[in-house]
């Protein structure tokens, strides 16, 4: 189940708090900002996203990845050509990850690459939502989704409760999916990023589910709006 | 109409506009609709909604006017509002100013003043509050602002926002589309109106860019009026006559 709280942080332009079964991210958006010089582009505007992690010194270059794959998605949403020579900012901070006990790299190889995968979907959901708060033009919606495959069954990572049983998975691939939204149906694959062994037949059962995950979970996110919009104007009700 | 009647035709980006849908002609479109310039001749383009808010339809002097109200905090320079704007800095020419924090700056000519000759230059310093109208907007340029009307070159009420002698003055920070029903839409949100009638007497200049300065002439009387306005925000509209008769009888009648 995920939660998300929209306009956390006051003085900034728009901030969302996203928790899921598993972990929490917290992010923000600023801009149209006045960049510095060697941010200026001539014709549109550029985006600056900033991870940290949920301990210690960042972004490390394990954050510097996850940074780089939200970039190319935001390139392609955020209307870029209507603010030249500005700057975007999204800022995001991992609060709860599910590997951050001390010593739970150990048994599960996996760890290493879920870890990353489970923090990036969040932000990926969380900045959507910060976004639209900031009133930065987009050219459409997105969704994210986590997907595992094991031997015999597919999980939806951000719907796994319990941190025991999401170690006990012996997951086969992973595979991060973000799919663009127009008119309420899933229409066009912003980012896949699968990582294990699979074959053509997983892949395509992956994106089948994912459609179906983006469609509900899309449902949520514009509950959510709503909600936002009408306490946006609640001095005029 | 009420809003949230009105949420029912939500527009989130990437949704199709009831307008696209209907095959409606659109002369102008308004903020939050965005035409596409694939082709050119701006024709078979796409129009996107770009944010999340409300639909909205009006038609004036015949042409039909589309846009999406959407409430944000960062304003973008648009020609013809009125703003709030904080002198920054000062060279030859003109005055830099800021309408939002870390947004890029707008500047303000020495020539854009009623009576402006060569020697005759407005002595501001930085930090001083000025109210004024934005000029032009070039995508290339900082926008330019004027306190002046520059048709007849009056001062219209244009000017430095000073505190005169024994006032007391406060500048209260607002979303945008708060600002915006509160300067231009007094018989519909008459909550200024309201204030005054329950005998709170005070100055008040609304920029669009989110900013209210509020001028009166007590300390209690500018902390109530403030927290009127910041307490209404957030705030649905039937409580706003309690929240004011509250606010008074704490800060000023005890």
């Amino acid at each position: 189940m995920t939660n998300l709280k929209y306009s956390v942080l006051p003085n900034l332009d728009g901030s969302c708090e996203l928790s899921t079964s598993n972990s929490k991210v917290i992010t923000a958006v600023s801009g149209p900002l006045e960049p510095k010089q060697r941010h200026r582009l001539p014709l549109q505007s550029a985006i600056e996203v900033v991870i940290k992690p949920s301990f210690g010194m960042g972004p490390t270059p394990r954050e510097v990845l996850m940074q780089d794959k939200l970039a190319t998605v935001l390139q392609a949403v955020i209307v870029t050509e209507l603010y030249p020579r500005k700057l975007v900012q999204v800022n995001a901070q991992i609060l709860e990850s599910p590997f951050d006990e001390f010593g739970s790299m150990m048994g599960n190889s996996f760890n290493e690459i879920l870890s990353p995968m489970i923090d990036l979907n969040s932000c990926f959901n969380s900045s959507f939502i910060s976004l639209c708060d900031s009133a930065i033009a987009l050219k459409s919606s997105f969704v994210s989704t986590l997907l595992g495959v094991t031997e015999d069954k597919l999980i939806n990572i951000a719907e796994v409760s319990d941190l025991d049983l999401l170690r006990s998975f012996n997951f086969k691939s992973l595979h991060h999916i973000v799919l663009e939204v127009e008119e309420n149906k899933p229409t066009n694959v912003l980012l896949l990023d699968s990582q294990g062994d699979f074959n053509d037949d997983d892949l395509v059962n992956v994106l089948d589910n994912a459609q179906k995950i983006t469609q509900k979970e899309f449902q949520n996110i514009r509950n959510i709006l709503k909600d936002k919009v009408s306490q946006d104007f609640i001095w005029k009700a | 109409m009420s809003v949230s009647e009105n949420t029912k035709n939500l527009i989130v980006p990437g949704d199709l506009l009831t307008c696209a849908k209907e095959n409606q002609t659109i002369d102008i479109l308004g903020q939050g609709i965005y035409l596409s310039f694939e082709n050119h001749l701006y024709n078979s383009n796409k129009i996107y909604p770009t944010n999340v808010g409300i639909e909205n339809y009006t038609t004036k002097n015949n042409k039909n006017i589309a846009n999406i109200d959407y409430n944000s905090k960062r304003y973008i320079p648009q020609q013809g509002d009125y703003v709030i704007a904080t002198v920054t800095n000062n060279y030859a020419t003109h005055f830099v100013c800021t309408l939002n924090n870390f947004s890029s700056t707008v500047n303000l000519p020495y020539a854009n003043f009623p009576q402006a000759t060569k020697k005759n230059r407005p002595k501001y310093e930085n930090g001083d509050l000025v109210y004024c109208r934005v000029k032009v907007v070039d995508s290339d340029l900082p926008a330019e602002l004027e306190c002046m009307d520059s048709e007849t070159g009056n001062k219209e009420g244009f000017g430095l926002l000073e505190a005169e002698k024994g006032k007391h003055t406060a500048i209260l920070n607002c979303s945008l589309a708060y600002c915006r029903e509160l300067l231009f839409n007094d018989k519909g949100f008459p909550l200024l109106s309201d204030m005054v009638k329950k005998n709170l007497s005070f100055e008040v200049a609304i920029g669009i860019n989110g900013s209210i300065w509020i001028s009166t002439g007590s300390l209690l009387e500018t902390l109530c009026v403030y927290k009127i306005l910041s307490k209404c925000e957030k705030a649905e509209r039937n409580l706003h006559a309690q929240i004011i008769e509250d606010t008074i009888k704490e800060y000023i009648k005890e």
